[in-house]
């Protein structure tokens, strides 16, 4: 007996552990989509294919001997190539990390799904060291959108979003600054979550601007994405920012009713600069919760600018040894940025991170009597490779920076956020943002499954147009 | 002529220097229109009134450990 090719990760565990099919069974077929569709996806930058069999082979084993296998028992994933896998360099999109030693051990997140019976397939592409919102990397070449090959699949967690939406597999991990797997969620039509900053531990995982950085899941389901969160959560003593707050498992809590949840759309900055698709994806998921009322985020575009000063100048200091003894090897499409930001004034810095601290306490204020805002995760539907310029509010902006508009003001101050997938006819996916106080990723999640089982928001796999 | 702000010109070829940052020539417009985008978007934070006692967001705890027994403080790491 088989599955369904596109099955979700929980009903695949479901069907390996109940023996309708193999986790070997289901590697094969992996593997084999793989093979049709990666060379024009350009997903993976290691494959590993042998020891994804060996380990699909293992869960096959255990669960014949009697063993639960997990809850992602035989579930095939990748992550973004920052992720430490042990016995391989981990690339984070970098010509000058090739050099580096093989991983150790695995990052956390990593060994998590493993030890959840998930089985690793590879790495996957990203904008070089997560400084993009496109996956146009000169090294390791374009991630391709599975919705429309002429266009990006977003960043910098491109690759780990394009493997989703293709169908290649069910679920991947990727990171998120100012927007990484919000905005590559919204371009490729899929659920993308960013959790709470500190929720989920980032050991293993390289950096880019600590401050800001955040891991998360790419999945085709609001369950798939809450099973991946809870294997995902737990205390590290090995991250300085992960929480030592226990986990909140949300899977149990998907199908509770909304009855007195508060509501809003942010308005102002947030109802700025959207095509039309983008406008009607958030009318439709206003009008399937019955959100009437808008609320005002205060200095949304300031905390832009200061979310970039802080990237800017933690992304530097990263790797300042490196911009001083080998620019000629960084991407053209970072390193210009990276030896800007190497020149920001103490002050700059300072201030935008006196900021955020203002910044946040006006946000939780308003947190106190609403418990979900919605705001759009894109201003567009994806833009073409090689795209330079937008009209963004009727005048001719570049590209790139503004595909973080509506996501880098909430990144900022760590909000759990998910970005969920709105499909309409004659156009590409969209995203919209589900975003609720720190911690109460249940919440949105809840609400995401509400949307889900009304057919308003659903992540379908691409049909890809080679 | 330069097309950029003499000031901004002057400022990266000396901050560069003092960092021990060597800016090949092919790369120094490129640079400097980054720094001239990276003043604009300053300007927005600098002119932003904040009040004297207001602490920048992050936190340094001498004993990390203590972190994890304290109550629940959500945002007490930022």
């Amino acid at each position: 007996m088989s599955i369904d090719s596109y099955a979700d990760a929980v009903a695949t565990a479901a069907a390996i552990r109940q023996g309708d099919t193999s986790a070997v069974a289901v590697m094969q077929a992996t593997l084999h989509r793989i093979a049709q569709s990666d060379p024009a996806l350009n997903c993976f930058t290691t494959l590993l294919a042998d020891q994804a069999l060996d380990s699909a082979h293992a869960v096959d084993r255990a669960i014949a001997a009697g063993d639960n296998g997990g809850v992602l028992a035989g579930v095939p994933f990748a992550v973004k190539n920052l992720f430490d896998i042990e016995g391989i360099s981990t690339l984070a999109g970098a010509k000058i990390n090739k050099e580096h030693p093989p991983a150790m051990r695995d990052a956390t997140a990593v060994s998590a799904l493993k030890r959840a019976g998930a089985v690793l397939v590879g790495a996957l592409n990203m904008d070089e060291y997560a400084y993009g919102f496109v996956t146009e990397n000169s090294h390791y070449g374009a991630t391709h959108n599975p919705h429309d090959l002429s266009r990006v699949a977003g960043g910098s967690s491109g690759g780990s979003a394009a493997a989703v939406a293709g169908g290649l597999v069910p679920i991947t991990l990727g990171s998120d600054t100012n927007g990484s797997i919000r905005v590559p969620a919204s371009f490729c039509g899929i659920f993308g979550l960013k959790p709470t900053y500190g929720r989920l531990s980032r050991a293993g995982a390289f950096l880019f601007a600590a401050s800001l950085d955040h891991i998360g899941p790419f999945a085709r389901s609001v369950r798939d994405i809450a099973t991946v969160f809870d294997a995902l959560q737990g205390p590290d003593a090995r991250d300085p920012i992960c929480t030592p707050l226990p986990p909140d498992p949300c899977l149990p809590q998907l199908n509770g009713d909304l009855d007195g949840v508060n509501m809003a759309i942010a308005g102002g900055h947030f109802e700025q600069g959207a095509d039309p698709p983008v406008q009607q994806a958030v009318e439709q998921v206003a009008a399937a919760l019955g959100i009437t009322k808008t609320v005002m985020i205060p200095e949304p575009s300031r905390a832009r600018s200061a979310a970039y000063l802080i990237t800017a100048s933690e992304g530097s200091n990263l790797h300042l040894e490196n911009l001083k003894i080998r620019p000629q090897d960084f991407d053209p499409a970072t390193r210009d940025r990276f030896l800007a930001g190497a020149l920001i004034p103490s002050s700059w810095y300072i201030q935008a991170q006196r900021f955020r601290r203002w910044y946040r306490d006006r946000v939780l204020e308003i947190f106190r009597d609403v418990d979900v805002i919605i705001a759009p995760t894109t201003p567009c539907i994806a833009p073409k490779i090689g795209q330079t310029t937008m009209m963004l509010n009727g005048v001719e902006v570049k590209t790139r920076p503004n595909l973080g508009l509506y996501t880098q003001p909430l990144s900022f101050i760590g909000l759990p956020i998910l970005s969920v997938p709105i499909h309409s006819p004659r156009t590409l996916p969209v995203g919209v943002q589900l975003i609720a106080a720190p911690y109460r990723e249940s919440l949105i999640l809840k609400v995401a499954a509400t949307l889900e089982s009304k057919g308003i928001i659903s992540a379908p796999v691409a049909q890809i147009k080679i | 002529m330069s097309e950029f702000p003499r000031h901004v010109e002057q400022y990266v070829d000396a901050a560069a220097h003092l960092v021990g940052l060597s800016i090949a020539p092919e790369y120094r417009s490129g640079v400097v229109e980054n720094v001239e985008t990276l003043v604009a978007i300053a300007q927005s934070v600098m002119e932003f009134s904040l009040p004297a006692d207001l602490e920048a967001a992050p936190s340094f705890y001498p004993d990390p450990q203590s972190l994890s027994q304290r109550p629940s403080q959500p945002d007490s790491q930022l």
